[in-house]
């Protein structure tokens, strides 16, 4: 789970004899990246679950156009119970949280394509001084 | 709140009644979205660091750090392994705090919303039609009208009247402060993961310098 891919990124070094010394700076660095990494891991859950909402948001929007009679009232999940609402009322309801679940979506995404280029740049820092001593790869899930 | 004593028009029993079973269903959940919630101080009273964990010292030479304590590299790596454990521990708590947040966030969101959603029927003095739960698979219908008052839970089987105002005011005011809290929460496990990582660094490196002795001692 989590804690498993937390450690394996975090960077495991090898027992090498030219293994460059690590520096504050360096451990600096390998943990901002460990933070970043777990970061980018709960992101991408939240991410999935807001994607699962709006596509249930999407289909209910599809519900509630399909409905032969157009008087018949829909019920709507409010709080813990349903509520009887008209076709029109509940589609501006559905429009409204549509649009916010699209936004949240997009705000996500732009959030971990900031953190994975934080990440790219220390990486490539680490990369560059420790070489094959350093193990920042995602385990294949 | 005011506790209010005159006869109950019939209309008005049933309104109250379906809120209360409106505020049931809600109950089902653990979390009540009612339940007054204090913000988190970000450290304890006299600590220097997020939360009072204590931070782990980065080892800069490793030599120097074994003969500073008179230590062999196995007394070392014990020691450092011990405040990793203490680590671990903190860990799983801040974790556990964290989740539960993160949960109550959305179920004080919906709850506020409900709130909201009665509130503006009852403006518009149109008449609700609920279905809720009476009993496990079992839907009852019920017509709220004028409502003028909602019932929040606050924990503890303690459930209370409140008027729309105070009771958005409420819910408003608890979904900052987990929102809040849930922030300090986050701080110091970041605070506490740069600590782990750092102590996996120290015992890696402790070991590696254990190790490169021995060999060297071996060539010679």
């Amino acid at each position: 789970g989590h804690e498993n891919r937390r450690q394996k990124a975090h960077g495991v070094f090898r027992k090498k004899m030219s293994t460059p010394e690590v520096t504050a700076a360096d451990q600096k660095d390998i943990n901002a990246f460990s933070r970043l990494n777990n970061q980018y891991h709960e992101l991408k859950d939240e991410l999935n679950t807001q994607k699962e909402d709006l596509v249930n948001l999407q289909d209910a929007q599809n519900e509630v156009m399909m409905q032969m009679d157009d008087t018949e009232p829909v019920k709507m999940s409010i709080g813990e119970v349903y509520c009887d609402q008209t076709q029109d009322d509940a589609m501006d309801m559905l429009n409204a949280k549509v649009e916010e679940a699209e936004s949240d979506v997009t705000k996500k995404e732009q959030q971990m394509a900031d953190v994975k280029a934080e990440m790219a740049v220390l990486k490539g820092r680490l990369t560059a001084k420790f070489g094959k001593n350093i193990n920042l790869e995602e385990e294949p899930e | 709140v005011k506790n209010v004593r005159r006869k109950e028009t019939t209309r008005e029993k049933i309104s109250r009644l379906l809120l209360l079973l409106l505020a049931a269903a809600a109950a089902s959940h653990s979390s009540a979205p009612g339940t007054v919630l204090r913000p988190r101080a970000m450290n304890n009273d006299d600590a220097a660091t997020p939360g009072g964990i204590p931070q782990a010292e980065f080892i800069e030479d490793v030599a120097a750090h074994l003969s500073k304590g008179s230590m062999t590299h196995d007394e070392a790596i014990t020691q450092l392994q011990d405040l990793y454990s203490k680590y671990k521990f903190i860990d799983v708590r801040l974790v556990t705090s964290k989740n539960n947040l993160k949960g109550k966030i959305p179920e004080i969101r919906k709850t506020l919303e409900a709130v909201q959603f009665l509130r503006a029927k009852a403006s518009s003095d149109e008449v609700v039609t609920t279905h809720f739960e009476l009993a496990s698979n079992v839907l009852a219908t019920a017509n709220v009208s004028k409502a003028e008052h909602v019932c929040l839970w606050l924990g503890a089987n303690v459930m209370m009247e409140f008027t729309f105002d105070e009771a958005e005011t409420l819910l408003s005011k608890n979904l900052k402060t987990a929102g809040e809290n849930l922030a300090v929460v986050e701080g110091q496990l970041a605070f506490l993961r740069d600590q782990i990582t750092t102590s996996e660094v120290n015992i890696a490196r402790v070991y590696n310098d254990e190790v490169r002795q021995r060999q060297a001692a071996k060539a010679s």
